[in-house]
């Protein structure tokens, strides 16, 4: 049940993009197109998995026992920058099908705030294997949820007849205040 | 031998204006000093010329033969004296080659030999007939008929249709066509059914004409079954047509001939039946010049190659507040520049809408009203499709398949620009999506 | 002493992953033609998809994989072939640096219409339904070309006629295929001398929809054999020709420029002024001359003709 309601709370309540503000760049970025944002979708799921777990186990190994928590920011930047560049290689050398398809996608994860802000995020909150698990896969579906919405209506406005300035950035920035506003509906969910 | 008909999804009731033309009885018009006739008035190549400039011509002699099996032959309307062979401007705006024909007035005939007892001749023989006449589809699209009398082997055809519905507001051609000439289109019924073997006849006529459905059912007795359609634009399009009579459906992209269906027209038969029994070739065809624009509405059996203008000049003229002449009907007509063109076999009306009928034509943005939606035969979404050419997102067209699911399927019925509140010109759109594609061809090509 | 240890634990860390990755990427090693990365840099990098690629690096790909063997790339012209030629070690196909040119001169002065385009401006759909203008050669001036050009060479001036600028004609050819009515050719990039105008049609319908349109008098081919009329349309072949060659024509199409006077030519009423000035001025001397000559070879018959 605990898990249920932190897969609810890490997907909708607390979404990544549209309450904590992370990973906005993708989010604008990789938006224009519902097929590339499923791309990234994915990337993301995948490599946001692999890097808290990873950066948990580091942590939980490493820095605790030699009381350096606050190293985690910087250690965990390290970590994840190589872990992608490491993924990137193996995919490409196992299976180039996938790496054509998530390929372009997973440099710009390296250094993406999302994925950091998970590993950090479940740091923090003293999240146990299991729930630091749940909590970064429903995260990036969040993540995914997101862009994909926000991917669909850019598509719909590009098609759009818009004054010259609201045009392109302007109305994308809108859209995705609204979406904000729209997905604090969700802290009603979880009472308390 | 009544048959309920299929209704199709989409179409819209546009005012029908019928009444205008409806009951008038189809005149000929004198053969006017100078006659235009095009080579190519068909689908297909264009037809390859036989004679040259000074050479005299009688009626019904061969000017230009078929080049090649998609194409038809062209003969002279009168006699006379071929005074120039060149570009002319053709009703569909484009330039193409024609041979210019001065009439003197004598019409003197060269008929080909009429076939007796064409019901035991060889088909092959008949299908010759036909192609040797130049017959093409009279209700617009100007296919070659002996094309479509000889179906490819993999896919035979066992029904044959005759589409009388004349959707199209204003026209009463194919109407006039029906209700004077209803035994020789029987006549050409029998042979068309003897030539491709086929037993199944529907003869298709929208509820709005009576008189033909009352004169058709009469004249086909056992030959063929008539079916009431309902008044619906656009009813007479040839996939709407065959939902409608036998419940098949062609797949997008195929003729008729994929689901064993053919479809002519009923002025196209009465030719055929024409060029058998008595040998006359394709020189003349029903066209109505109707509009609040003209001054004596009428429908007139006018020779191939009349110029419009001396059309119009027996028709009564124009009126003094005549403002748009437009060639063929209000939805799928072409708009033209002049009334120098030649009426060629696939024009069936001529029609001048007044100043005051023409509407505004500014458009604004879609509201997504979603009307087209709902008006469009195809089932298709001409909103999302109109606003991706009007921003030139091609990619998406391609990305999302609208090409190959809507692009290539719409036959420019205009339904969605009529019923669009926004006045939005979706057909032109889909116009300049289509010439789009093709500059894409040739530059692969 | 304590900050020794966040110091090597960092530095471990890192040392860690960067062992990891050499090895990795030694052990995941995928070879790559590295000619791919060499061609892709010296490809001029416009991405325009003229070479039938979808981009510079997918073009590179294509010349490893069929070892040249590609259509050449229109953009670099002979320059980059001849680096493509020294890379991929294979002889240089001949590439011509060349630029688009719409061959027309029909500005809405001088060409006739055949009516008025409502609705949508476009010129691909004008086209179906015949251009607006009575020379169905002739440019339409919606501006089809304009949204193609990958680098906004080309604008629709107010004479209604679409001109490219040369100087950012990058030569990809795309609106040459954008074109529905085949106005825009490509020419080679240092001709000087242009025959504007693309009308196939007999001289008598040319002359009826636009004073500017080539007749195909060949006048100018007796002056210069450079000039080639063909399908009645004369074109300059060569690269440049005497500047009063021009004077010949009866309807004033030949340019004898450098390119951005095309722009003038069709556009300002100026330049035409001048033009016709300088024509006025060449018919004087050409008389003058004729006038000269001719008594000293027949003086019988001096003055009978013009």
């Amino acid at each position: 049940m605990e898990l249920l309601l932190l897969a609810i709370n890490a997907m909708l309540i607390g979404n990544l993009i549209l309450s904590k503000f992370l990973g906005i760049c993708p989010f604008l970025g990789v938006s224009r197109r519902l097929s590339t944002a499923l791309g990234m979708s994915m990337a993301v799921l995948f490599v946001m998995v692999l890097a808290s777990t990873v950066t948990w186990t580091l942590f939980y190994t490493l820095l605790k026992p030699l009381h350096l928590e606050y190293l985690r920011t910087i250690l965990f930047i390290l970590v994840i920058a190589s872990l992608v560049q490491l993924v990137e290689m193996v995919m490409q050398k196992l299976s180039p099908a996938l790496y054509e398809a998530l390929g372009i996608y997973l440099p710009l994860i390296t250094t993406n705030c999302a994925i950091l802000g998970v590993a950090i995020d479940s740091i923090e909150k003293g999240y146990g294997f299991l729930p630091m698990i749940v909590y970064s896969f429903f995260g990036a579906c969040g993540f995914a949820l997101a862009l994909l919405l926000f991917a669909g209506i850019r598509e719909r406005l590009e098609t759009a007849d818009m004054p010259k300035s609201f045009q392109g950035a302007a109305s994308s920035l809108i859209v995705a205040g609204i979406l904000s506003l729209a997905f604090m509906g969700f802290s009603g969910l979880v009472p308390g | 031998m009544t048959t309920q008909a299929n209704p199709f999804p989409g179409g819209i009731h546009p005012a029908y204006r019928k009444d205008l033309t409806s009951g008038c009885e189809s005149r000929p018009m004198p053969v006017p000093k100078i006659l235009v006739i095009p080579l190519s008035q068909h689908l297909g190549a264009p037809a390859k010329v036989l004679v040259k400039k000074g050479d005299a011509v009688k009626a019904g002699q061969l000017i230009a033969e078929p080049a090649g099996f998609i194409s038809a032959a062209v003969h002279a309307s009168s006699s006379g004296k071929v005074t120039a062979i060149g570009p002319v401007e053709l009703p569909s705006g484009q330039k193409g080659e024609a041979v210019t024909i001065e009439t003197d007035g004598a019409h003197e005939w060269a008929r080909m030999e009429p076939i007796s007892d064409p019901l035991a001749a060889d088909p092959k023989v008949l299908v010759e007939r036909v192609k040797a006449a130049g017959i093409v589809g009279l209700g617009g699209a100007t296919f070659p008929s002996h094309v479509k009398l000889t179906p490819p082997a993999d896919s035979p055809v066992d029904w044959v249709l005759l589409n009388g519905a004349e959707c199209e507001p204003y026209l009463t051609a194919d109407h006039r066509v029906m209700v004077e000439r209803p035994d020789r289109i029987a006549q050409g019924v029998k042979l068309v059914r003897h030539i491709m073997g086929v037993s199944k006849v529907s003869v298709g006529i929208e509820g709005n004409k009576p008189d033909a459905i009352e004169a058709m059912r009469k004249a086909l007795g056992d030959a063929g079954e008539v079916v009431e359609l309902p008044v619906k634009y656009p009813q007479g399009s040839e996939k709407q047509l065959i939902h409608a009579l036998t419940g098949r459906r062609v797949p997008p992209k195929k003729l008729p001939s994929s689901v064993g269906v053919t479809v002519f027209n009923v002025a196209t038969v009465a030719a055929i039946a024409d060029a058998v029994i008595d040998g006359t070739p394709l020189v003349e065809r029903v066209v109505t010049v109707t509009g609040s624009g003209v001054n004596q509405p009428g429908n007139f059996r006018v020779p191939v190659g009349a110029r419009v203008l001396d059309l119009m000049e027996f028709a009564g003229g124009y009126r003094e507040d005549a403002a748009q002449l437009i060639l063929g009907g209000p939805m799928m007509g072409r708009a033209a520049a002049t009334d120098d063109v030649p009426v060629v076999k696939g024009v069936g009306g001529v029609l001048v809408l007044s100043a005051d009928e023409l509407k505004n034509l500014d458009y604004g943005v879609c509201v997504r009203c979603g009307r087209c939606l709902r008006a469009c035969p195809n089932t298709q979404n001409p909103m999302l499709l109109g606003q991706l050419i009007e921003k030139g997102l091609f990619s998406r067209i391609d990305e999302e398949k609208l090409r190959e699911l809507v692009l290539d399927d719409c036959f420019e019925c205009g339904s969605c620009t009529f019923v669009c509140p926004s006045r939005r010109p979706l057909v032109q759109f889909f116009q300049m999506a289509k010439g789009y594609y093709r500059s894409q061809q040739k530059r692969k090509g | 002493m304590s900050i020794l240890i966040p110091i090597l634990v960092l530095t471990g860390v890192g040392v860690v992953a960067g062992v990891a990755l050499a090895y990795f990427s030694r052990v995941f090693y995928v070879p790559e033609d590295p000619r791919v990365d060499r061609l892709e840099e010296i490809l001029p990098g416009a991405n325009c998809g003229a070479c039938g690629f979808a981009g510079c690096r997918d073009y590179a790909k294509g010349l490893v994989a069929k070892n040249g063997d590609v259509p050449p790339c229109p953009v670099g012209g002979k320059a980059v072939a001849e680096k493509i030629a020294e890379i991929l070690g294979v002889a240089v196909a001949d590439v011509e640096d060349q630029v688009a040119l719409v061959r027309c001169a029909g500005t809405r002065d001088r060409a006739t219409t055949r009516g008025t385009m409502v609705g949508v401006r476009d010129c691909a759909g004008a086209a179906l339904l015949g251009s607006p203008k009575s020379c169905r050669f002739g440019c339409i001036g919606f501006g089809d070309c304009v949204g193609v050009c990958p680098t906004k060479a080309i604008t629709v001036y107010g004479g209604g006629l679409a001109v490219v600028d040369p100087d950012l004609c990058i030569g990809c050819g795309l609106c040459v295929s954008k074109c529905p009515v085949d106005c825009i050719g490509m020419v080679p990039r240092d001709r000087r001398v242009h025959v504007l105008c693309n009308s196939r049609d007999p001289a008598l319908v040319t002359r009826a929809a636009c004073k500017v349109g080539c007749i195909a008098c060949n006048l100018c081919t007796k002056k210069d054999p450079a000039f080639v009329v063909a399908s009645n349309v004369a074109t300059f072949t060569g690269v440049t020709c005497d500047p009063e060659v021009r004077f010949a024509c009866p309807n004033d199409v030949i340019v004898h420029t450098d390119h951005t006077s095309v722009l003038a030519f069709v556009e300002s009423e100026a330049a035409r002024a001048d033009y016709e000035a300088e024509k006025a001025v060449f018919k004087e001397k050409e008389k003058a001359a004729r006038a000269a000559a001719r008594p000293a070879r027949e003086p019988k018959n001096a003055g009978e003709q013009p």
